[in-house]
């Protein structure tokens, strides 16, 4: 069973996100922070990431940085909202893979997730 | 020295390396290793600093040679030291830099990846000399990136490989990736992206990240850099070459949402493609990618090229084509109603003197005067429309100045400046034939060859310097050489010579006024006659076709240490035909529409009617009016002439004639406001340059002639 991290500081964006996948049959890992995140990321080493852009400690772009030093072939896709496109062309450009866009589509999220992981 | 060890070393990075080392055998003493280890780490932090700088700043040449040097004086020490793998790598480094100097290639990402990368393996290659132990780690991979055919293709496209290895170990773990040696294929494709997709930019950069873990990102369009600026449009043009079969890119492309191929063809000919493409990068007027210029040809653009691609990059997404007839029809209107609105100002201003403080006129007043901003800015605008960078000249230049240097087995470095100098697109159209004549006759006349430059103790190549700037209301464009100069005494010989002059007016003409002569039509200086330049087509072409653009040329010259060409020209040519005439000093324009004739008279054939001049002309009466009298404050009545030259004017209904001192010509000229501080000066609608110049008021007929009515 593919294990996903899930990084956002609003819980319930994370609950949200966790159950969707859950649902979908995968393991989660949820994350609260960047900081959290590449801790968790060196530990538990999940199949894919899910990486809010804006949060606190720090923030989802040097989490995304972070977790490549560790593992440049770390799966992260970014969450995101309007009006963010130079931050994701930032992280697309430092490694993410794909981008998802919040309020999020339960199939867009699941659609990016299969393309990462498959 | 054996480069035995791969694999392990490589990825576990030098931190584990005394474990796998082997000795070094350098052909040095301690001593020589001391110097050569600090020499090399100030070379080493050098290269690192301004190979990024260099990114940022592509076109600097300056810095280009200094990373140039740092990287040949480190292949010249580690050679004699005897440590080939540095030597072998700082090679490749040279060659490729060498290439970026002489602008055979152009700086793009994976460029200044692949150099920096190197610098990290010097790092480690250096610790090997300190340590006198092997690191194991391979260049050979490393070396062939360097090359400029691998890195050089692609004109400032970001592009990365993917780093599968540790990323904490990146400065070694990077060489180790192995590449393919060539792309099995090229594809071409044209991609949509959805309009309902509200990153677009983003999307477009998910595809060409996940399409250059294929391989290469040949050309982009929009270009990365365009893309990253979140410019692009719905269309993607991508070339990427790599050993993917169509399938796989095909699925690669279906992977990123929004994002869909329209088109994808297989390029067969690949060095082919590739050079379609490096070709229409530099047909777009970009003089920085100049490719395959040979190496006797240094060209380079300063300051002015990084401004032009900025420039470019925020245009391209917002330019669209347009007649050129459409933008002169344009023209023309606002030139009329630039006119009219003068008459209208000085019809509201009558109305004010009539009337008063009537409501009703202070309100036309004040439309009027909105009417009369707002012509302003219009004619602005339009003007502002019709200017183009004078790089679309230049451009073309370099490659004219390579191609003559090599006829005329000459060596050339052609320095262009200021090409971002804007002026109007009927001037820069004009433009081309004269310079390329000029630049023909440094290369040809102007500069000797190598071998007598290098008798003379000049350098081997000469250099000529196009540069173009505003300067005032002008364009000043000058082409100046280092060559031999111009000796006014071969002028004035060979001017007797072809009998343009008598052998006592050229004793009386100063050196200036003899190199002027140049421009005298049939003299040719040159020894003999080339195929270039020396076939009685002469400067006195350029001077004609400069003047016709209301421009100017002029030229200063030293024996011996060179010749400057200065070229001035108007910013804008209006669209408006004038007659020149002379009145007094002054020199004024009338505009051709409102002419109808020109007529030479003799003083007798004005006759006075109701005490006013006029003539008799075409059996009706032609009431005169000496333009001297009206518009000129402190003309002189001196001068007794035999005969006074008369323009007859229309203006509706109304003819009179215009006594003028003489007539100049016809030009096309811009109408420049007078400014407000003159205010409304009756009978003038505006200014012109002429190409002396000198200031010539243009004459508003109908004002004129209102003028003379309330007098």
């Amino acid at each position: 069973m593919p294990t996903v991290m899930v990084v956002d500081d609003a819980a319930f964006m994370r609950m949200r996100c966790a159950k969707l996948l859950q649902e979908n049959g995968y393991n989660v890992i949820e994350a609260a922070n960047g900081a959290d995140a590449v801790r968790l990321y060196g530990q538990m080493r999940p199949d894919a990431v899910l990486m809010d852009i804006t949060m606190p400690e720090m923030d989802g772009l040097t989490a995304l940085k972070e977790i490549r030093k560790g593992d440049p072939n770390a799966r992260v896709a970014m969450l995101t909202a309007m009006g963010q496109q130079s931050l994701v062309i930032d992280a697309l450009s430092s490694g993410a893979r794909d981008f998802v866009l919040k309020p999020f589509q339960p199939d867009r999220v699941l659609g990016a997730l299969r393309k990462l992981i498959g | 020295m054996s480069v035995a060890i791969h694999g392990a070393a490589q990825k576990s990075g030098y931190t584990q390396l005394p474990e796998e080392t082997v000795a070094l055998e350098l052909d040095a003493t301690t001593a020589d290793i001391k110097v050569f280890l600090e020499e090399g780490d100030e070379i080493i932090q050098l290269l690192d600093e301004d190979l990024v700088r260099l990114e940022r700043e592509p076109d600097n040449v300056e810095l280009l040679q200094e990373i140039f040097r740092a990287a040949h004086t480190l292949k010249g020490s580690s050679a004699t030291i005897g440590h080939h793998k540095m030597a072998t790598l700082t090679h490749a480094m040279e060659t490729l830099l060498d290439k970026l100097r002489k602008r055979a290639v152009v700086v793009n990402t994976a460029m200044i990846d692949a150099l920096l990368e190197a610098v990290d393996n010097l790092r480690v290659l250096e610790r090997e000399i300190a340590t006198s132990q092997e690191s194991g780690i391979a260049i050979d991979d490393l070396v062939e990136r360097l090359s400029p055919v691998a890195v050089g293709q692609t004109e400032g496209h970001e592009h990365r490989a993917p780093m599968p290895e540790c990323m904490e170990t990146a400065p070694i773990a990077r060489t180790a990736i192995s590449r393919p040696d060539a792309f099995a294929h090229v594809f071409d494709m044209h991609l949509r992206i959805s309009g309902e997709c509200p990153l677009p930019a983003a999307r477009a950069l998910q595809t060409v990240m996940a399409l250059s873990d294929a391989g290469q990102i040949c050309s982009s369009e929009p270009s990365i850099q365009e893309i990253m600026a979140e410019q692009i449009g719905s269309a993607l043009h991508l070339v990427v070459g790599t050993c993917w079969d169509q399938g796989r890119v095909e699925a690669t492309v279906a992977a990123v949402e929004d994002v869909t191929l329209a088109e994808i063809s297989l390029l067969e000919d690949i060095p082919n493609a590739l050079r379609d493409i490096q070709r229409s990068q530099s047909a777009d007027g970009s003089v920085s990618s100049t490719p395959g210029s040979p190496s006797d040809n240094v060209f380079q653009p300063k300051e002015g090229a990084t401004k032009k691609d900025t420039g470019r990059t925020v245009n391209s997404e917002k330019t669209f084509r347009i007649e050129v007839a459409r933008v002169d029809a344009l023209l023309n209107l606002v030139g009329e109603l630039v006119t009219e609105r003068t008459r209208l100002i000085q019809l509201a201003s009558s109305l004010e003197n009539k009337y008063g403080e009537d409501a009703l006129v202070g309100q036309l007043s004040e439309a009027t005067d909105v009417v009369g901003r707002i012509t302003d800015q219009l004619q602005a605008q339009v003007m502002n429309s019709r200017m183009l960078p004078i790089d679309s000249v230049f451009h073309r230049l370099p490659r004219a100045v390579r191609d003559l240097a090599l006829r005329m087995d000459k060596k050339v470095d052609l320095i262009i400046e200021g090409q971002e100098t804007e002026l109007d697109r009927s001037v820069i159209e004009e433009l081309g034939d004269p310079l390329l004549h000029l630049l023909r006759n440094a290369v040809d006349h102007g500069l000797e060859s190598p071998e007598e430059r290098c008798a003379l103790g000049k350098p081997e190549s000469g250099t000529i310097k196009l540069t173009a700037a505003h300067e005032d209301n002008q364009v000043v464009i000058s082409i100046t050489d280092d060559g031999r100069g111009i000796d006014p005494t071969k002028v004035r010989l060979s001017a007797i010579e072809k009998r343009l002059v008598t052998p006592e007016a050229a004793e009386k003409l100063s050196d200036r006024e003899a190199i002027r002569l140049v421009f005298a039509a049939g003299l040719s200086t040159a020894q003999q006659v080339s195929d270039v330049s020396g076939r009685g087509v002469g400067l006195d072409v350029v001077r004609t076709n400069i003047e016709k653009l209301n421009g100017s040329v002029d030229l200063d010259t030293e024996p011996g240490v060179g010749t400057r060409f200065t070229v001035r020209l108007p910013l804008t040519l209006a669209i408006i035909q004038a007659l020149f005439v002379q009145v007094g000093d002054s020199a004024y324009a009338i505009p051709m529409v409102s002419v109808t004739e020109t007529l030479r008279l003799s003083p007798s054939d004005i006759q006075t009617v109701r005490g006013a001049e006029a003539i008799l002309h075409r059996g009706a009466v032609l009431p005169l009016l000496r333009v001297s009298q009206i518009l000129s404050r402190n003309h002189k009545r001196g001068r007794a002439q035999n005969h006074c030259f008369v323009v007859a004017v229309k203006a509706g209904s109304n003819r009179v004639g215009l006594i003028v001192d003489s007539l100049l010509g016809e030009q096309d000229i811009v109408i420049k406001p007078l400014g407000t501080f003159l205010g409304d000066v009756q009978g003038i609608s505006g200014a012109t340059i002429l190409g002396d110049g000198r200031v010539a008021l243009i004459i508003d007929v109908l004002g004129l002639m209102k003028c003379v009515a309330e007098i």
